[in-house]
């Protein structure tokens, strides 16, 4: 009896996740299929060329400009906001007080709730001002794309990886102070490397979050695509 | 006078009028105690009376958690180490804890042993590699991991990575090791080798150890201090509270009729 029961049960999960394995892969067949007469009639042009008019006759359909973009975009965010995540997470792990830490945390999910048209709307209103001031060229670039993005999926980082950190055994951070080493060693070398794993996931989430988030960077990076310098320029 | 100076020496830790409590709840209750250098000193009671707690308190881990709180003191050699001026670092070097659930660091067993000499400023491969080896045959380990020192120390038994955690704390060579049932996970041969650690060591040493061991605190302990809900309730030479306990809560307890 037991034995059928394990079965029945084990057959329901298998199928549920697989259905959602070949939902994906259908989708993906799909977007593809339907993307090639486009990419026939326009060819290797797509991947090779800088031009991107759809509107003109005849139209240039050039995305390189983009993806050169997007990759600077993210690999940029991404460069300030798992550093300065990872040392919000760290203070909030290990030298925030009660009251300091519940007070970040509030912080940190009342920003993580902010949604990125605001966040938009902001930076095009308060930062960009004051960028075209100190010299920018254009009032939408890559740099004010980057604050955006740093300003939405900081809190993010920082918050998924002290439940890293928070996660590890209470007992592996009392041997090591037990043994005279201090607060930030036991911090950096320990926990950290204990909640390493946690921490690369975090990682992963906060990169993917970058790639996915397109409302702050059409606002702030402007919907023209011109590709120069990363900073300061259009 | 002559006299005064001696008997002081004879203490290494002094615990002074000490409360302790965990939010609202007391946990310690005025307890009075004189360590004894160089002695194996055994605290023994029911689960709950706060043994852990007192030795935590001593090597102010407890400071970690938040609802924590104390007054009175505890005097390690002629200072109190509840002032703000006590540099904790070196504190816990001297004074080394090993814990009732041992959690190894996330290295290989070398590493483990080799750490605490590296934050205390020790560089010298020689000489670490010399007092890993050292350690951890004092710990009764070297046999079971010398051919597989770079092995990740997750990877060794509940037992072993008790005794790695032991070999741990003796390898900064403190003056003083607390150890929370150091041998609740052991099989009769490792604490039997851990014992007779504890008795080499306590030649150099000063040794605090809880144990619900009572045969053991009885094998090992030069003097037995006995617990219940909080107080102190004996204390005295091991020799003297087996023959003749004076309160009737102690005799319950040597008895099995407590804990
Ligand atoms: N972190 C904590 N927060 C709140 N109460 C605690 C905490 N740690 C221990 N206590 C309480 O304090 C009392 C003493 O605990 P302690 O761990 O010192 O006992 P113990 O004598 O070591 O017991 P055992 O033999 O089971 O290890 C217990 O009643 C326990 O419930
Ligand atoms: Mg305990």
């Amino acid at each position: 009896m037991r034995e059928l029961k394990n079965t029945i049960n084990t057959f329901i999960i298998k199928s549920v996740a697989l259905s959602g394995i070949i939902a994906l892969i259908l989708i993906f067949g799909f977007v593809i299929r339907e993307s090639i007469p486009a990419l026939r009639e326009v060819g290797m042009e797509i991947f090779t060329s800088f031009d991107w008019f759809p509107t003109y006759d005849p139209p240039a359909y050039g995305i390189l400009t983009m993806l050169i973009n997007s990759i600077l975009l993210t690999i940029f965010s991404s460069l300030i906001v798992i550093p300065l995540g990872y040392i919000i997470a760290f203070f909030m792990y290990d030298y925030a007080g009660n009251f300091e830490k519940k007070m970040m945390k509030g912080a940190i999910d009342l920003l993580s709730g902010v949604p990125s048209v605001i966040i938009g709307m902001f930076l095009i209103i308060y930062i960009s001002p004051w960028m075209l001031e100190i010299g920018a060229w254009s009032s939408e670039n890559i740099l004010l794309a980057s604050i955006g993005l740093t300003i939405l999926s900081l809190p993010y980082t920082a918050s998924l990886m002290e439940e890293a950190m928070s996660s590890i055994d209470k007992n592996l951070k009392e041997g090591a102070l037990a043994l005279g080493t201090t607060r930030f060693t036991t911090g950096f070398k320990i926990v950290s490397r204990a909640a390493l794993s946690g921490i690369f996931n975090a990682i992963i989430l906060t990169v993917n979050r970058i790639i996915g988030e397109t409302m702050v960077v059409l606002m702030a990076a402007g919907g023209q695509i011109c590709f120069l310098f990363p900073f300061l320029i259009p | 006078m002559q006299n005064d100076v001696i008997i002081k020496n004879d203490v290494i830790i002094r615990v002074n009028n000490f409360n302790a409590w965990y939010g609202e709840k007391q946990v310690l209750k005025n307890i009075n105690i004189d360590f004894k250098r160089n002695k194996i000193s055994a605290i023994i009671g029911p689960s709950g009376c706060g043994k852990s707690t007192l030795l935590r308190s001593i090597n102010r881990i407890n400071d970690e958690i938040t609802s924590y709180k104390i007054s009175g003191e505890i005097i390690f050699e002629n200072e109190n180490i509840y002032d703000k001026e006590l540099d904790l670092t070196i504190y816990r070097k001297r004074v080394g804890m090993v814990f009732q659930k041992p959690v190894p660091f996330p290295m290989s067993v070398y590493e483990n042993v080799a750490f605490g000499l590296r934050i205390h400023g020790m560089k010298n491969k020689i000489k670490i590699d010399n007092i890993v080896e050292k350690s951890l045959k004092q710990a009764a380990l070297w046999d079971e991991v010398k051919d597989e020192l770079h092995k990740s120390a997750y990877e060794l038994s509940g037992g072993q990575q008790q005794r790695l955690v032991i070999a741990r704390a003796i390898a900064v060579d403190p003056e003083v090791i607390l150890l929370d049932e150091p041998t609740s996970a052991l099989d009769p041969i490792a604490t039997q080798r851990i014992e007779r650690l504890l008795e080499e060591l306590v030649e150099n040493y000063t040794i605090i150890i809880v144990t619900h061991n009572l045969p053991q605190a009885i094998r090992i302990s030069d003097y037995i201090y006995f617990m219940y809900q909080g107080e102190l309730i004996e204390s005295g030479l091991t020799s003297e509270i087996i023959k003749s306990p004076k309160n009737q809560l102690t005799e319950d307890y040597l008895n099995g009729r407590i804990g």
